[in-house]
C-alpha cells in the first residue's frame, strides 16, 4: 500500500490554521467530514482527540498521524493537512509538527490500519527533511499530491 | 549478539502506541536493537521503522541486540512484547 494511492489531492488541506492540537484535530475532522470521509465529524474529533490524549501520534520529522477506527467505514480514509507555522503536537523529538496525515480505518481487517501507517512511515523515511519542506512549498493540493507521487516512486536508497 | 524469537500476542499487533512504547524501552539501552519479521528488519529506537514492519498479532519476531548491554536489552524488549505493551488484550 502507497500513501498516494490513498490520498487525492480533494483530500489535502494545505492552510491548516489550528496551533493546538485540540484546534488541529477539530479542523481536520471538520475537514474530512466536508468531503465525506465520514458521516460525523464531531464523532470523528471525538475519536481523534480520545487517541491523541492516549499519547501523541507525532512522529519525529515534523510529521503526525492522528488516526482512530469507526464501525462505520466501508475502507480506510486518508487526508493530508499541512501547517506553514508548524504545530506543538508533543512530538518526541521536540520540534514543530508540520504534516498531519489523519487515517480512519474500519475495525476490520484489523491489519488494514497497520498497513495504512505503514505506508506513512515509509514515505516519511524515503523523504526525510526534504518531504516537509517540499510540500511545505507546494502552493496547492495538487502540486501536494505531486511531491508525494514523486517520493514514492522514486528508486528506494 | 543474541537473539530470540517472540510472537506479538497483543490484538492490535504493532500499532503507533505499542511502538512508540518499544522505542521508549529500546533507547535505554546503549545495544543496537533489531527486530526482523519475514527478513525485514527495523531499528527498535526508531518509530519509523517498527511502524513499516505493519506487524499484525501472531507475527513471528526475531530479537537482535548487539551491545555491552544486550542482555538486559533483550529481555526487556522480549517482556514488553510478551506484556502485550501493557495492553489488556
Amino acid at each position: 500500500m502507497q500513501v498516494h494511492a490513498l490520498l487525492s489531492p480533494e483530500l489535502i488541506l494545505i492552510d491548516l490554521k489550528g496551533k493546538t492540537v485540540e484546534s488541529v484535530i477539530r479542523e481536520i475532522s471538520k475537514f474530512m467530514g466536508e468531503k465525506r470521509c465520514v458521516k460525523d465529524w464531531e464523532k470523528l474529533y471525538e475519536r481523534l482527540l480520545a487517541r491523541e490524549s492516549l499519547g501523541s501520534t507525532s512522529l519525529p520529522g515534523g510529521i503526525a498521524v492522528p488516526h482512530c477506527k469507526m464501525e462505520e467505514m466501508k475502507e480506510a480514509k486518508l487526508s493530508l493537512a499541512i501547517s506553514k507555522e508548524g504545530v506543538d503536537f508533543n512530538s518526541p523529538d521536540g520540534k514543530l509538527t508540520h504534516l498531519f496525515f489523519t487515517a480512519v480505518s474500519p475495525p476490520s481487517p484489523p491489519n488494514l490500519h497497520l498497513q495504512v501507517l505503514a505506508a506513512i512511515a515509509r514515505l516519511a523515511r524515503k523523504g526525510k527533511e526534504g518531504l516537509v519542506d517540499k510540500l511545505l512549498e507546494s502552493e496547492n493540493p495538487k502540486e501536494a499530491m505531486q511531491v508525494i507521487e514523486n517520493e514514492e516512486f522514486k528508486d528506494e536508497s | 549478539m543474541i537473539k530470540r524469537e517472540v510472537i506479538l500476542v497483543n490484538r492490535l499487533g504493532m500499532h503507533a502506541r505499542a511502538a512508540t512504547k518499544l522505542v521508549q524501552i529500546a533507547q535505554k539501552f546503549r545495544s543496537k536493537i533489531i527486530i526482523e519479521v519475514n527478513g525485514m528488519e527495523a531499528d527498535a529506537k526508531s518509530i519509523l521503522g517498527l511502524l513499516t514492519l505493519a506487524a499484525p498479532v501472531g507475527t513471528k519476531l526475531l530479537i537482535k541486540a548487539e551491545g555491552e548491554d544486550e542482555e538486559k536489552a533483550l529481555k526487556a524488549v522480549v517482556a514488553l512484547i510478551t506484556n502485550r505493551f501493557g495492553e489488556g488484550e
